[in-house]
């Protein structure tokens, strides 16, 4: 089941009632009722591979809290990630080593014949593993007891609003919520409702009228770094503006949703941690990385960054750490050379910061013009902003090649008004207006982040919340109007969904 | 929870109210490029017009105001007939009736004959859910009646379902759901296309004439893939099948359509307007429901092409654009006989006196040599 779905729509509003209905102790049973359902929505069979990595983690931290040696933990500890991530692997990963290992046979002229695998992808694979994988090892350490309640536990692993997209929750932080007993409080409900409100506008209202200019540029290239009709070709600042619009895309997408989610839960009580805190306000790359995908960025440094020996090596392994922490991330996305090149190339960028601070402290902007801070920042936010949209090419072509494409058609003729005024060509509205109606939409998206960015509100939730009657109703108002004037109705799905 | 519910009906009524403030604002064409553009043509002299041709695409594309006026007022100058094509591509007949009760309204009385073409009832498939052609023409008028129909003409799940999805479209309606871009449009004077008035300027564009001003568009595709001459058998033969099947029916008619149809004819009677229903020819399974409802109409407001035997030219393929469509020439001959049996219909109705008996053998009008009246 997608959010912006008129499914999801009777979905909410009928678990949230029997929530509220029910007594307390069989709370858990709904959701994960609800959870299953909600999952299966897509494809019923793969609701196995949940069951599977629920089974085997619940069996393997129960045996881990039971052994006070971490030594003897160990086994099970290993259990727990070759099959979580044999999942991942065999379902995501699979063909894309296999293609790869026949790539290098083939350049030596060496006979490979491993079949490829005809599987989907699963949805949400790469956020509930991670979470299963969380579970495991914060018990192998012995920061969290294991779960004796397998209905519990279940319901940790698949709990519906974050089940296919994250947030990726780690079991300290949601697991106690979901024993608990909450009361219907209005103004919690209110805040989730409002944040659902948000979230609706960033995804059907923004991202997914983005796309059409978007998949105009992108949508062109074959595949293979050319362009599929080359009379459709485009260059110069068309290419600049698609990945600019591209990289707010991706932000309205996967914040929409994150925001949907955590609106959903709260409604319940339930806090599910914040993924994005306005990242394009970033004045540094690492900034950036602390307000962008939050979760995944903290699971890595955790689990990865951490036990590389993260900053506390020398200054040359804490690049690589940082470097390579990087190009995972990159690679946690999809199996493709595109996605490895998007991590890669932060990687490449926190690197190149860090030596900086290191090497050259003095040549900041901020310390050069240090009686011109508002100025400074405004330049600083713009330059990280055009920084990431350089990974940002990779990350939404198809291929290395395609991405190359991409970047060489930037030096060609200009083809900006092409691109405004027939993009949504075939749709029943001239894409010249839904381009400007794009760029309203943009400014309205960056003036609410700015307040929230000025507030330093954790979400635009508490801020709308706190605000008087007046504004709130208008803030109700304008937002219900823009999500039911100016949803874009066409299907789409999350992007984060294949990941 | 009493509070949130209060709430958020409030807020939900002030966003509905500003919707239908939006919606009044725009013309009651406005969810459909075509109709906007005919009624823009239209509204420019309405008064000239005394003569209405509303329906699907079997209207639009098959009869050709210019014709069927010069005709008519050739054997029937008292009537000075101007008529103006009202035809939109795959219009239900539920839109038909909201576009007539619309005209009706902005007409001063010039309006005197209304043709309706039946060409579809209500269906309506999960593909056409968000379109803004059909939202548009749902109110709190005529929702219950489109519901209960198609709960009455569909089988199965979608007895239930078909009404959901109608539902769904008048709730998406009421609040314009994602129709903003599209009211920038119509206020823009964008929602055009000038073409589809056709070259006349009275709503009629023959398949012929929009392959030549597109040739790059989906009807070369349909010209050259739909018209081959074993499908329009197939068709044909599908077409006197269900012709026989059905001839007779009534006991399956649309009692809520049927209603609604007969409630037209009456009000428009009331106000010394004509009303025709017409039933398209080269419809297919449709019959199977439209057949039966138009059994039970009278017999003076009821012009039926289903039968090809009776109207063998129209089922030829050189008269034919695809599987159920005419083309120019097809549409000249159509014209023709429809406006026979149209005049035909005003005799029963007492408009107009029968003609005296022609003097000389080859009566102009009967230009299907097989037809003898055709009638139901």
């Amino acid at each position: 089941m997608i959010f912006n779905s008129l499914h999801f729509l009777i979905f909410l509003p009928v678990v949230i009632f029997l929530y509220y209905a029910i007594p307390y102790k069989w709370r858990w049973l709904l959701l994960l009722f609800a959870s299953y359902y909600f999952y299966m929505c897509w494809k019923a069979e793969y609701a196995f591979l949940i069951v599977f990595s629920t089974t085997i983690d619940y069996y393997t931290a129960n045996k881990m809290s039971r052994l006070k040696d971490k030594k003897a933990r160990l086994p099970y500890l290993m259990i727990s990630l070759v099959s979580n991530l044999g999942l991942l692997f065999s379902f995501k990963y699979f063909n894309f080593f296999n293609d790869s290992a026949r790539a290098v046979f083939d350049s030596f002229d060496i006979f490979y014949n491993v079949p490829e695998f005809s599987l989907f992808l699963p949805v949400g694979i790469s956020f509930y593993t991670f979470q299963a994988l969380s579970y495991s090892i914060d018990v192998y350490r012995g920061d969290f007891k294991a779960e004796k309640n397998f209905g519990y536990f279940a319901l940790f692993i698949s709990y519906w609003p974050q089940l296919v997209a994250g947030p990726i929750e780690r079991p300290a932080d949601l697991q106690p919520q979901l024993k608990q007993n909450f009361d219907f409080n209005y103004d919690r409900v209110k805040q989730g409702l409002i944040r659902i409100l948000y979230g609706f506008f960033k995804k059907v209202v923004i991202a997914d009228r983005l796309g059409l200019f978007v998949q105009e540029v992108y949508g062109q290239n074959d595949g293979h770094g050319g362009w599929i009709d080359p009379s459709f070709a485009h260059g110069g600042f068309a290419i600049i503006l698609a990945t600019w619009l591209f990289a707010i895309q991706v932000y309205c997408d996967f914040g929409g949703y994150c925001d949907i989610a955590i609106g959903s839960a709260k409604i319940m009580g339930h806090n599910l941690t914040d993924n994005f805190k306005t990242p394009y306000f970033s004045k540094s790359i690492r900034e950036f990385w602390e307000r962008w995908h939050i979760t995944l960025t903290v699971w890595v440094r955790d689990y990865l960054y951490i036990p590389l020996g993260g900053s506390r090596v020398s200054f040359g392994r804490m690049l690589f750490n940082n470097w390579f922490t990087l190009t995972i991330m990159g690679f946690w996305h999809g199996a493709n050379w595109t996605y490895i090149m998007f991590g890669f190339i932060h990687g490449f960028f926190i690197v190149m910061s860090r030596v900086w601070d290191r090497y050259l402290p003095n040549l900041t902007l901020n310390k050069m013009l240090p009686n011109m801070k508002a100025f400074v920042g405004v330049i600083l936010m713009f330059w990280i902003f055009n920084l990431t949209c350089i990974p940002d090419i990779f990350f939404r072509s198809n291929s290395i090649g395609d991405a190359w494409n991409i970047i060489q058609s930037i030096f060609s003729a200009d083809t900006t008004s092409h691109l405004i005024h027939n993009s949504a060509a075939k749709g029943a509205v001239p894409s010249v207006i839904e381009f400007w109606v794009s760029i309203a939409c943009i400014a309205i998206l960056f003036f609410t982040d700015y307040k929230l960015y000025t507030n330093k509100s954790v979400g635009i939730d508490k801020f709308v919340a706190s605000k008087p009657f007046y504004a709130r109703w208008s803030f109700y108002v304008v937002f219900l109007i823009l999500v039911t004037l100016f949803a874009y109705t066409s299907k789409s799905v999350f992007i984060y969904f294949a990941f | 929870m009493k509070k949130l519910f209060i709430r958020m009906g409030i807020l939900i009524l002030i966003v509905y109210a500003i919707s239908q403030v939006v919606i009044i604002s725009m013309p009651f064409s406005w969810g459909n490029t075509r109709l906007n553009t005919k009624f823009d043509a239209y509204k420019e002299t309405p008064e000239q017009y005394n003569t209405l041709l509303i329906g699907a695409s079997t209207t639009y594309r098959h009869i050709n105001p210019q014709a069927f006026d010069s005709i008519v007022n050739a054997l029937h100058p008292e009537l000075n007939i101007k008529s103006f094509n009202f035809g939109i591509p795959a219009n239900r007949t539920p839109q038909s009736m909201h576009m007539l009760d619309n005209l009706l309204d902005f007409d001063n009385g010039n309006i005197k004959y209304v043709v309706i073409d039946m060409s579809e009832l209500t269906k309506m498939g999960a593909d056409n859910l968000h379109k803004k052609e059909m939202l548009y023409w749902y109110n709190w008028g005529n929702i219950g009646d489109v519901m209960k129909a198609s709960y009455e003409s569909e089988k199965g799940i979608n007895k239930f379902g078909v009404p959901i999805l109608h539902a769904f479209s008048f709730a998406e309606k009421s609040l314009l759901f994602g129709n903003g871009p599209s009211v920038f449009m119509q206020h823009a004077g964008l929602n055009t296309e000038p073409l589809s008035v056709g070259p006349d300027k009275n709503g009629f564009y023959s398949l012929d004439q929009e392959m030549h001003d597109d040739p790059e568009g989906d009807l070369a595709t349909r010209f050259s893939d739909l018209r081959t001459q074993d499908t329009i058998d197939y068709r044909t033969m599908r077409c006197k099948l269900l012709v026989e099947k059905y001839k007779d029916a009534s006991k399956n008619s649309n009692k809520t359509m049927e209603a609604n149809l007969i409630a037209i004819i009456k009000q428009c009677e009331a106000n010394n307007i004509s009303v025709v229903i017409m039933l398209s020819q080269r419809l297919g399974e449709r019959y199977e429901y439209l057949i039966p409802l138009f059994n039970q109409l009278p017999e003076e407001n009821r012009i039926g092409f289903q039968d090809p035997d009776a109207y063998p030219l129209l089922n030829l393929r050189e008269n034919l654009f695809d599987l159920a469509h005419l083309n120019e020439n097809g549409a000249e001959i159509f014209t023709g006989i429809f406006a026979s049996e149209w005049l035909n219909r005003l005799e029963m109705q007492d408009i107009i006196k029968p003609l005296p008996a022609p003097k000389v053998e080859g009566d102009t009008l009967n230009l299907n040599p097989t037809a003898d009246g055709g009638a139901q």
